[in-house]
């Protein structure tokens, strides 16, 4: 071996962001990923359903559920996961920035004319024909909040308020876009995953619940003062007139038409539920966005009480088994990227299912893994890859973090 | 960063899931029943099964009238638009072009387009939804940059929905070419469709081609027969096309104002037009709906004249009718203001939501607040720094006197005056208007009198209202122009939210507005629903609907419903009753929103909705139909269904009320001889011996009516004339010239005449100890002072020579007026009185059975001030026994006095027979007075017709008649001087009963208004009466076997 150096095994710049040989496959959770599975199974079941139901009643052509559609979806956006799974701790924790940086310029985009598209008054999209659905970069950019917080936390032990001013600032300029689009909803589930993902990096426990108190406190004189816009104001008024069923059914036709149809559909299914595509919720199909953001109300009519609580505790679990991966995992950026995963889709779960339950004031928001949606699919297939691959990679980190691990 | 972070939050998620399960079983389980039965009632459907209304017999079983199951043709423009080839080309085209393209242009070119629309493919569609070129056989839309203002999504997905109807896919097809769509992308619909039947695009558009062929060639067919039946001139499909574009235009219209009232909270048609147009961007209803400008524009002016349509019908009507109803316990100045409050509402929200709170405002309409102008756009509204309207309810000087005189409705007088511009007002107007309230509230109002100051108030506010809102738009729009917050066409925007939910209704709106029926044919032919049951593929969008029509089957000659007057007609429901459905309206909507229900609450809810009218529901506006309602209507059923019939068999108990039909009634009426008197008075023959005595103006124009009954006192016959409404010409009188039922009603001064005098001969036969063979003089010697023959006054129709020497059967005999005015001397107040009471004078005749003062409909004047309250002495007296001037008597009191003197007994008339399975019984009481006393009179009566002096004599004699007829003739002077050919006015009468010795027939006839005397009109009216085939046919049945 003499004169013969030993050099570093050169690797393509691909080899440098996706590697399949550190991925320890005995190692990646295939609990989540079945559970996972299984919640793509029922949102494919009750989308069928809710297509089959509309040929059945002569509403092809004027609804906007379409199977075929949702399955090629589902096929574009399988990649994401692959994607997701395959990339290399290393390579994220250089490039959180990047990633971040990518989801803000979306953001920006869609204000540009030409580029973002206006629908129903708010400007939410990029049209991507090719891939047969708009892409909407406020879902991205709750991945690149996520990243990005990653980034910016592993070096930082958040046991000052004065190390939150960074970080907070950085997640504040997503949360401005996409509430400036507007989309309060999608606004309000990055709130929750900057929280938790503080609270990861080891902000106390009373200091999170005095900002989430403030930020509530805040929301109440917002809506005092009257600074929401009328829309907010009257959504705000609506779900808190919806408490009692009687004036939700007094106005069912007006503000609360959306409520209203969640609430009926949801206490039709009683224990077992109606059974597939035969709830009145896919018959009279009033019930607004029925197959994304009212998914729930659906399954919960079609399901019954059990099936509700199916759907729940799925996604409970999949949520818990996601902490469960995160806290396996050694390396500092990693776990917290897997755990703020673990929350963005336990924001979704509480957001979307609290709106359906009458718990949250309605806004609209996806329910990951089962709604329709391209972006929405992609994003949380892409979410899936990244917290079974950065739980299962083993790669040697020389990074230095805030423990010095 | 330790693992122990991930366990509170685990606890948090675990915690969380608690919480959804709890709401989730609070939802689904505790609260099941109540959301359970709202899903239901999503899907339920209600349909009302029609009762059927009892039918009106004759006595012989005639139909007099009933209800028939008929059908008419109604239009759903939504399946038209939907499924006929020219709807769909039309509205395909007008998507692309964003104008509404009219239905006859479309025809034009209709093969050519639909072949144009089959060759775009979802590709072309998708681009052009994404804002590209599109190529549509000749037309070209060119690219945009502003997909959205364009609405190129909304129109792609209707174009491929367009696209697609044309081919008339079946429900596998659809499947398949749904199934394949992506793949078959940037493939034509015809190809896709060609390669699906396996066959060539040629064949598949030459399928197309016969299809459009077809359709129109159907749609022509329609039309043809259509005019047909209608008689109406013109090209028969130009017309039927034009009524569908009327319709269209109508849906249209019905869908942008439901679009503008979910935006704005209140109706489009509140606000003038100009005002809107001036200020307020409307672009986004002529998106939503595919209009040009101009259409947008017609559509606003529409709607302002459909609010004032509402507002002039039934918001008066209900206005009216609710301050006539609550009147007796109300404040009426506080009435009349509840009821302009709806639609002159209050200058703020606040005030607003207590008008909302107090008053059902939601029955009529939304109201317009003025402060919630503020909120209805994208720009901030500055404050209103002006002193708001003071709208009537919230005028607090007013307020303060109202409260201060609650029962002065004269403060109603300054509402009229409203604002500053009262205080130019001189005070004598003020003063006026002050009056002619307290005029029109101070007692029982009249529903006109109330209307006319309402319709002040309406018009006066109105216009204060108009101009307040200008001022405040024009405010907010200033404000916005400064602020840079007007759209790019310099308007007010609608706030984002209230277009979101406009659009978010958009597809629900469409599709009720359009699947409302119109009625096309209310009648249609047996060929026009043999064409459309036949071939429904080509005629979509018409529907042949199953419907109860009332018919009158029994017709005269002349094709005339017989015994109209009487058996009536059905009419739409009135202004009360339509107020009293809707209480029943509210308690619907009341336990609809009370969520759940229990067996109970169901049953509850079901009879209600089967107690509303129908929306064609009719009832008995007069006659029999009105008076006999209670019995003849029936009671609707209804039912509730389930989407579809496999969710029938799926268990769930379904709620119903079955229908129940009403009674028949059967009348005592004769149609065949109600058919001859109605003839003979329509078509009168006059005096044949002696013609120069006819009355040619009343022959000309006659009026009058005909009495038959029968002894026992069944209405055989009752006729009046006219028939038919006929211009009025002076003259006579204008009462004369109107339709109405004479024979149970006096419509002015009614004297009977000398047809009085029997009564008053028998009775004092037997009570004033009359002696008939006493003699009196009839002569100018007997009658000083007088000028010629009379008494007291009274002067008799024989004018030169008097009748001299007379007794009472010879008085009676030549009707002799000295003799009765002398005999009615013999009277005082008190016997006349009993004797008019003992032959049924002054009374109800019995044919109003169940008169119980809750019925009506049938008007009869049973003059209860009989001798018109005069003081009965001296010449009143006098005038009384000859039946004249003090006296009054409808047609059909004097047949029961006759029926009562031919038989002894005074029967209760009656006009029905039957109800149902329920026999009325025969009603009489005896008459007081002896049989002797009766038998004179009853002698000379068959004298009059007998005796060669008698008055009837000429006409009626037994000779003449074949049968001996015992008559009385009479004429009563109505008016005191000459008015026509030299001659006084008179009415004539004739009574009587055939045969004289066994009577079977009670007859009266009454002529309105001669200028000749009984003998030559009435008796001759009486003789062609008798001379009728079915009368004679009559006559000889009933005495046959005697």
């Amino acid at each position: 071996m003499k004169g013969a150096a030993w050099h570093p095994k050169r690797t393509s710049t691909l080899e440098r962001i996706l590697s399949v040989r550190h991925l320890r496959w005995l190692e990646v959770d295939w609990h989540v990923l079945l559970v996972a599975l299984a919640l793509l199974g029922i949102g494919l079941a009750l989308i069928s359903a809710m297509d089959d139901a509309d040929l059945l009643w002569g509403r092809e052509g004027q609804s906007s559920v379409q199977f075929g559609r949702h399955l090629k979806t589902l096929f574009v956006a399988l990649p994401a996961f692959a994607l997701g799974l395959f990339l290399r701790p290393r390579w994220v924790r250089k490039n959180a920035w990047l990633v971040y940086g990518a989801s803000v310029a979306l953001l920006l985009f869609v204000f540009v004319p030409g580029i973002g598209a206006e629908r129903n008054h708010a400007t939410r999209w990029i049209p991507l024909p090719l891939l047969g659905f708009d892409l909407q970069p406020s879902e991205l950019a709750k991945l690149g909040v996520i990243l990005m917080l990653a980034g910016v936390l592993h070096q930082r032990r958040m046991k000052y308020l004065s190390e939150w001013v960074r970080p907070g600032l950085l997640a504040l300029v997503p949360m401005g876009l996409v509430a400036l689009q507007p989309d309060l909803g999608t606004a309000m589930t990055l709130a929750p995953i900057t929280l938790g993902m503080f609270y990861l990096a080891g902000a106390r426990g009373r200091q999170i619940v005095g900002v989430l108190g403030a930020v509530v406190l805040a929301g109440v004189l917002a809506f005092q003062v009257g600074l929401l816009h009328e829309y907010q104001l009257q959504r705000v008024e609506t779900w808190l007139s919806s408490w009692g069923a009687d004036s939700l059914i007094h106005g069912r036709n007006g503000p609360a038409f959306h409520t209203f149809h969640a609430r009926v559909a949801i206490g039709n299914g009683g224990w077992l539920g109606t059974g597939l595509g035969q709830g009145v919720a896919n018959e009279a199909a009033h019930l607004p966005e029925r197959d994304c953001d009212s998914i729930f109300a659906v399954a919960a009519e079609e399901g019954g009480f059990l099936g509700g609580m199916l759907l729940i505790g799925l996604y409970a679990l999949l949520v818990v088994l996601i902490f469960h991966s995160a806290s396996q995992v050694r390396e500092r950026f990693s776990r917290l990227v897997v755990g703020g995963i673990g929350i963005y889709f336990a924001s979704h779960l509480f957001v979307n299912v609290g709106v359906n339950l009458g718990l949250v004031p309605m806004t609209g928001l996806t329910l990951p893994l089962l709604s329709t949606g391209g972006s929405s699919l992609a994003t949380s297939l892409l979410a899936l890859g990244l917290a079974l691959g950065l739980s299962s990679h083993h790669e040697p980190s020389l990074d230095k973090d805030a423990y010095g691990e | 960063m330790g693992r122990r972070r991930f366990v509170p939050l685990i606890l948090v998620v675990v915690l969380g899931a608690l919480v959804l399960a709890a709401r989730l079983f609070t939802i689904a389980i505790l609260e099941r029943e109540l959301w359970t039965a709202q899903a239901e009632a999503l899907v339920r459907e209600g349909s009302v099964e029609p009762y059927t209304r009892g039918a009106i017999f004759d006595a012989q079983g005639r139909v007099l009238a009933r209800d028939v199951e008929s059908y008419c043709i109604e239009v759903d423009y939504r399946d038209f638009r939907r499924g006929h080839a020219l709807g769909v080309v039309a509205h395909a085209r007008s998507t692309l072009e964003r104008r509404p393209v009219p239905l006859a242009e479309a025809r034009g070119d209709l093969a050519a387009w639909a072949a144009a629309l089959g060759r775009l493919s979802r590709a072309d569609l998708e681009r052009f939804a994404q804002g590209g070129e599109l190529q549509c056989g000749n037309l070209r839309i060119p690219a945009t940059e502003d997909s959205e203002s364009e609405a190129r999504g909304g129109r792609a997905l209707d174009l491929a929905f367009y696209a697609t109807a044309l081919f008339d896919l079946t429900a596998r097809e659809r499947s398949s070419l749904k199934r394949g769509a992506d793949a078959a992308r940037e493939i034509a619909f015809t190809q896709r469709v060609a390669a699906e039947r396996r066959t060539t695009i040629e064949a598949v558009e030459a399928s197309l081609a016969a299809r459009c062929a077809g359709d129109l060639e159907f749609l022509a067919g329609y039309a043809d027969l259509w005019a047909r039946d209608n008689r109406r001139e013109g090209l028969p499909l130009d017309l039927v096309l034009d009524e569908l574009e009327r319709w269209r235009n109508e849906v249209e219209d019905g869908a942008a104002r439901d679009l503008f009232e979910a935006a704005a909270g209140f109706p489009a048609g509140r606000v003038d037009p100009a005002t809107l147009a001036a200020y307020v961007d409307l672009g986004w209803i002529q998106r939503s709906l595919r209009w040009d400008g101009e259409r947008l524009a017609v559509w606003a002016v529409r709607a302002r004249r459909e609010w004032l349509e509402l507002r002039d019908g039934p918001v008066l009507d209900f206005a009216v009718e609710r301050v006539r109803r609550d009147l007796p316990g109300s404040p009426p100045a506080l009435l009349v203001l509840r009821e302009l409050a709806p639609l002159f509402v209050a200058s703020s929200d606040v005030e607003g939501q207590v008008l909302a709170a107090e008053f059902p405002w939601r029955e009529d309409d939304r109201p317009l607040v003025i402060g919630a102008l503020d909120g209805l756009f994208t720009a901030d509204a500055p404050r209103d720094r002006r002193q708001g309207p003071r709208l009537p309810h919230f005028d607090s000087v007013l307020a303060e006197d109202i409260e201060a005189a609650p029962g002065d409705a004269g403060l109603l007088g300054r509402v009229e005056f409203w604002r500053g511009d009262g205080l130019a007002v001189a005070p004598e107007l003020l003063q006026s208007a002050a009056e002619g309230w307290r005029a029109r509230l101070g007692r029982r109002p009249e529903r006109e009198d109330l209307r006319r100051g309402f319709e002040t108030l309406f018009l006066r506010l109105e216009e204060c209202f108009q101009e307040d809102v200008r001022q405040r738009l024009e405010q907010i729009w200033s404000a916005a122009r400064d602020d840079g917050d007007l759209d790019s066409g310099g308007k007010l925007a609608f706030a984002e939210a209230r277009l979101d939910r406009a659009e978010e209704r958009l597809r629900y709106i469409l599709k009720d507005r359009g699947s409302r029926h119109f009625v096309a044919v209310a009648r249609p032919s047996y060929a026009l629903v043999n064409l459309l049951t036949r071939y429904p593929r080509h005629l979509r969008g018409f529907e042949v609907v199953r419907q109860h029509m009332r018919v009158h089957p029994t017709r005269d000659a002349e094709g005339r419903v017989v015994g109209r007057l009487l058996v009536g007609r059905l009419a739409p429901p009135s202004v009360s009753r339509r107020l009293s459905q809707r209480e029943i309206v509210r308690q619907i909507a009341m336990l609809e929103s009370q969520g759940g229900r229990d067996e109970a609450g169901l049953e509850r809810l079901a009879q209600l909705r089967a107690s509303l009218d129908r929306p064609d529901e009719k009832v008995g506006a007069f006659g029999l139909e009105r008076w006999f309602e209670p019995e003849l209507v029936g009671r609707n059923g209804f039912h509730e269904d389930r989407g579809l019939s496999e969710r029938e068999r799926s268990g769930r108990a379904l709620t119903g009320v079955d229908k129940i039909d009403g009674q028949s009634i059967t009348t005592t009426l004769n149609a065949a001889i109600q058919a001859e008197a109605e003839y003979c008075l329509e078509h009168p023959e006059g005096d044949r011996k002696q013609p120069d005595k006819n009355d040619s103006g009343w022959l000309a124009r006659p009026t009058g009516a005909i009495v038959l009954l029968s002894p026992e006192g069944d209405v055989i016959a009752a006729a009046s004339t006219p028939l038919e409404a006929r211009t009025e010409m002076e003259g006579r009188s204008p009462i004369g010239d109107q339709v109405r039922e004479r024979t149970l009603t006096k419509p002015d001064f009614q004297p009977p005449g000398s047809v009085f005098k029997p009564f008053v001969a028998a009775f004092a036969l037997d009570r004033l100890n009359l002696d008939p063979n006493a003699p009196r003089s009839c002569s100018a010697a007997a009658n000083p002072g007088g000028r010629g023959p009379g008494y007291g006054g009274v002067h008799c129709h024989e004018t030169v020579n008097g009748h001299g020497t007379v007794d009472l059967h010879r008085a009676l005999t030549v009707s002799c007026n000295s003799y009765f005015a002398w005999l009615g001397e013999q009277y005082d107040a008190a016997t006349l009185q009993e004797m008019a009471h003992q032959f049924g004078f002054g009374e109800p005749t019995g044919v109003r059975a169940f008169s119980d003062g809750t019925r009506s409909g049938l008007v009869e004047d049973s003059v209860p001030g009989l001798f018109r309250d005069r003081v009965l002495q001296g010449r009143s007296l006098c005038e009384a026994g000859n039946g004249l001037s003090v006296v009054e008597a409808t047609p059909m009191q004097v047949a029961r006095a006759t029926a009562g003197l031919a038989t002894g007994v005074l029967p209760e008339l009656r006009l029905v027979s039957r109800i149902g399975e329920r026999e009325l019984p025969h009603e009489s009481r005896a008459i007081d007075v002896s049989p002797r006393a009766l038998q004179l009179v009853r002698a000379a009566m068959e004298a009059v017709a007998a005796d060669p002096r008698g008055s009837a004599r000429a006409s009626l004699s037994p000779e003449e008649l074949g049968f001996a007829m015992a008559v009385k003739t009479g004429s009563a002077d109505v008016t005191s001087t000459a008015v026509e050919d030299n001659r006084v006015l008179k009415h004539t009468w004739v009574a009587g009963w055939f045969p004289a010795e066994d009577p079977v027939g009670i007859l009266v006839v009454f002529e309105y208004r001669t200028t000749q005397t009984s003998s030559h009109t009435a008796a001759w009216l009486a003789r062609q009466f008798l001379d009728r085939p079915a009368v004679r046919a009559w006559l000889a049945e009933r005495t046959a076997g005697r």
